[in-house]
């Protein structure tokens, strides 16, 4: 469904150069008139087409705005307006398509950024139509903030799936800051499921040590709130989101649900 | 030959960098820095050209600190260096400027790695006997002006157009899709790496006496349609620097906390 937004139909170019000499009014008729649109998906093309046996019949002249009326009367040049003219100086020839394959997915290089600069310019990275193994590296979906203990004011981020939080290295979620009473292995689990667009804390029941989140103690897996506070061993993290209900990355990549 | 004439004025907004760049090459002699600030003295750059070509480059620049600056200034000063040593079609004239801008920004971010993530928008524009015809890449819009009428000539690279076309749908309301932090991200633009997207004019468009073709970064879209209408309609009779001055000045009195960069090109046929 975006392959629309961002390629022009490639037929587009065909039907520019022969309408030249219409008269349209208003910037909807022009629009409608354009060749961009000539795919037929707009209802206003049919408006304008009925609008267009205007040099038989002097009636819709007159109803014409006012500007439009002058340079028809006054002007030997055809009165393209704005739009159609836009509309034509953009239509491409077929062969410079730029964009004839289907977009594209494309991952957010700086997804930090998101959440506190919502003004600014930024870019979205990689292509459009992404399968979930096309991310060059796994896609973050939140993170996890350290705030009290060995670590503090250092981050890890969450990715999609399963993650494992444990001391050693080898866990998706390492938090390797020198707290020894975290497990060296699989401590808790972290899971975000794309489906659902939600985090769980899974507590690793076998382990001995203790896992705390918001001072509860889960014996199962629980729901993770944005700035829910997850205890490890002496370590305090800040559960911090980045997909949940309003973002995902399936929404940058919507061919997949096609 | 069809002389032009172009003004062109910028604003920080509420931002305390400058990232955005224009450039106007009036053929023949160096390119020179467009766009001044609606307070500088000296008011607005404004010229008559008298060539047979003139080049106008706007770049939106991005990737934080020195970054963005560094990206956009590059990108439009390679893509006029390159644009006035390249002669042939101007299709590939505008491919081989926007091409050297990127290659620019590749070569910087790869002897120094801390630059890496800087990028730029870039929509280049050549007026000439022919009309005018453009290369864009990102979100920065260049906007025809005609009858009282604007018109977006390029295409918008951006998430802005999908989130639209969610509002459309019903998916989203109109009020979230406008504030929602992806419409400012985009689906392509210069930083070095593949160009995902290239916006490039079908054929050359035929500029009538009235119509203003205006260069801008994102930071205008904060006006809206109607309004930008209106200022050029005001204005237009006063002349490019007018109406660069006046769009900026809109976009200066709306006192946004978040207003981005803003930067305007104004191209006008000179009057005879």
């Amino acid at each position: 469904m975006t392959s629309k937004i961002i390629s022009l139909p490639g037929g587009a170019a065909s039907a520019a150069g022969s309408r030249g000499g219409r008269l349209l009014g208003s910037l909807k008729d022009a629009l409608a008139a354009a060749s961009r649109d000539e795919t037929g998906q707009n209802p206003m093309i049919r408006f304008a087409g009925n609008a267009s046996p205007v040099p038989a019949s002097p009636a819709p002249v007159a109803a014409l705005p006012a500007v439009i009326e002058a340079a028809t009367d006054s002007s030997p040049k055809p009165a393209v307006s704005a739009a159609e003219a836009a509309r034509e100086a953009r239509t491409p020839l077929p062969d410079r398509h730029v964009e004839a394959e289907p977009p594209t997915t494309r991952v957010v290089r700086s997804p930090a950024k998101v959440p506190d600069a919502p003004a600014r310019t930024q870019l979205l990275r990689g292509k459009m139509s992404i399968k979930r193994g096309d991310f060059e590296e796994d896609p973050v979906v939140g993170w996890l903030v350290i705030v009290g203990g060995p670590g503090m004011g250092q981050y890890r981020p969450i990715f999609e799936g399963n993650n494992t939080v444990g001391r050693a290295d080898s866990n998706r979620i390492p938090l390797d800051f020198g707290d020894d009473a975290i497990s060296s292995e699989e401590q808790a689990y972290i899971r975000y499921d794309s489906a659902e667009r939600s985090f769980l804390f899974v507590p690793n029941l076998a382990k001995t040590n203790v896992v705390s989140v918001n001072d509860k103690r889960p014996s199962g897996a629980i729901g993770l709130s944005s700035m829910d506070v997850i205890t490890v061993g002496r370590t305090q993290l800040v559960f911090v989101p980045f997909c949940g209900p309003d973002f995902d990355w399936s929404a940058i990549a919507p061919q997949k649900d096609q | 030959m069809i002389p032009f004439e172009f003004g062109a004025c910028t604003t920080q907004g509420a931002r305390n960098y400058q990232e955005d760049t224009a450039l106007v090459w009036p053929g023949g002699s160096a390119p020179f820095p467009a766009a001044k600030t609606a307070d500088d003295r000296n008011g607005a750059e404004s010229s008559a050209i008298q060539k047979a070509e003139m080049v106008a480059v706007l770049a939106d620049g991005m990737g934080g600190h020195a970054g963005g600056a560094l990206a956009s200034r590059m990108a439009c000063e390679e893509f006029i260096k390159s644009m006035a040593a390249v002669d042939g079609e101007t299709r590939d004239r505008l491919a081989a400027g926007l091409y050297a801008a990127n290659d620019a920004i590749a070569e910087k971010v790869s002897a120094n790695p801390l630059l890496n993530g800087m990028g730029s928008t870039l929509v280049g524009v050549l007026f000439s006997k022919d009309g005018v015809e453009w290369v864009s890449v990102g979100d920065s819009p260049l906007f025809l002006y005609r009858g009282g009428e604007i018109a977006v000539l390029n295409e918008d690279h951006s998430l802005a157009p999908e989130l639209d076309r969610m509002v459309e749908l019903g998916r989203m309301t109109p009020d979230a899709a406008k504030r929602d932090p992806r419409r400012h991200m985009l689906r392509s633009a210069v930083t070095g790496e593949d160009l995902d997207l290239v916006d490039f004019s079908g054929k050359p468009l035929r500029v009538e006496p009235g119509d203003y073709v205006i260069l801008a970064s994102d930071g205008v879209n904060s006006l809206e349609p109607s309004e930008i209408e209106r200022i050029v309609a005001a204005y237009a009779e006063d002349g490019a620097e007018a109406v660069a001055k006046a769009l900026i000045r809109a976009v200066e009195a709306l006192r946004d906390p978040h207003q981005d960069n803003t930067t305007v090109i104004a191209v006008r046929r000179a009057p005879v």
